[in-house]
């Protein structure tokens, strides 16, 4: 285990209180409990949350797919399209 | 002003686009998702040091599920390579100022080069609710998918756009 040693920070009432309240409905050290949810906290920084993954492989349903092919096979531009790849020529 | 890759040195903290999500992405994740994890790339458009929009896009792939044998006649049988745009914004000051398309011109056409360089067959966009029409103006198509869905809520719908017509706009 890592030798302890002691942090101070300024917190809001309201925190304080839910703090101690959880402390007496627990039974927890305060120290331990404020750990763990540094570490809880500095854990999840380091992670992307699945809401902002895009995930690589996207599968459609049949009905979907067909429009896909008609796109790939005889796609044609719309006007805003065309518009929009020759404006900034 | 100019459309250019995002610096882990850029200011974002001042973006706000109106949604909270998109400003919450751009903010704490984009750079993270480019620099740390390498799993999308992030462009932004510039102009005298402060960011007024920015598009995330990633590579994918399209699969269509149980498609038979004889509709995929002439198809490669595996999945479509795509580009994927999740993510598009303006910062409030700066829009409806024809921003968003010039964002979306710059994704094209990297998809172009990604299609010229190492094959895609079109870009999916993963649009949020009420900027559908946006893009079905320039010719995306609405799917429904039954995997790979993006997971922000609300359910944002992927739009697919074929390489035929992208080429085909920007041919002279």
């Amino acid at each position: 285990m890592d030798k302890e040693t002691q942090i101070s920070a300024l917190v809001s009432r309201t925190t304080r209180e839910l703090l101690e309240r959880r402390v007496r409905a627990t039974g927890v050290k305060k120290g331990h409990l404020v750990e763990q949810a540094l570490q809880h906290y500095l854990v999840a920084l380091e992670h992307l949350p699945a809401d902002v993954i895009v995930h690589p492989r996207l599968v459609v349903t049949r009905k979907s797919g067909e429009r896909v092919l008609r796109q790939l096979r005889s796609g044609k531009p719309t006007k805003a399209l065309r518009a929009l790849m020759r404006d900034g020529d | 002003m100019e459309i250019r890759a995002l610096r882990q040195t850029d200011d974002r903290t001042q973006f706000r686009s109106g949604d909270p999500d998109l400003d919450r992405f751009f903010q704490r994740f984009a750079a993270q998702n480019q620099y740390r994890h390498y799993i999308g790339a992030t462009y932004v458009a510039e102009d005298a040091g402060r960011i007024l929009a920015f598009a995330t896009v990633a590579p994918g792939h399209m699969e269509i599920e149980a498609l038979p044998a004889a509709a995929r006649r002439g198809l490669a049988r595996y999945p479509l390579p795509v580009l994927r745009l999740a993510r598009l914004a303006v910062d409030r000051p700066a829009q409806r100022q024809g921003l968003g398309g010039q964002l979306l011109r710059f994704v094209l056409r990297l998809a172009e080069r990604m299609a010229d360089d190492y094959g895609c067959a079109g870009v999916v966009v993963d649009a949020k609710p009420g900027v559908e029409p946006f893009y079905a103006n320039y010719g995306f198509v609405g799917l429904e998918a039954v995997e790979g869905q993006a997971e922000a809520r609300p359910r944002p719908t992927p739009m697919f756009l074929g390489m035929r017509a992208i080429k085909a706009a920007a041919k002279r």
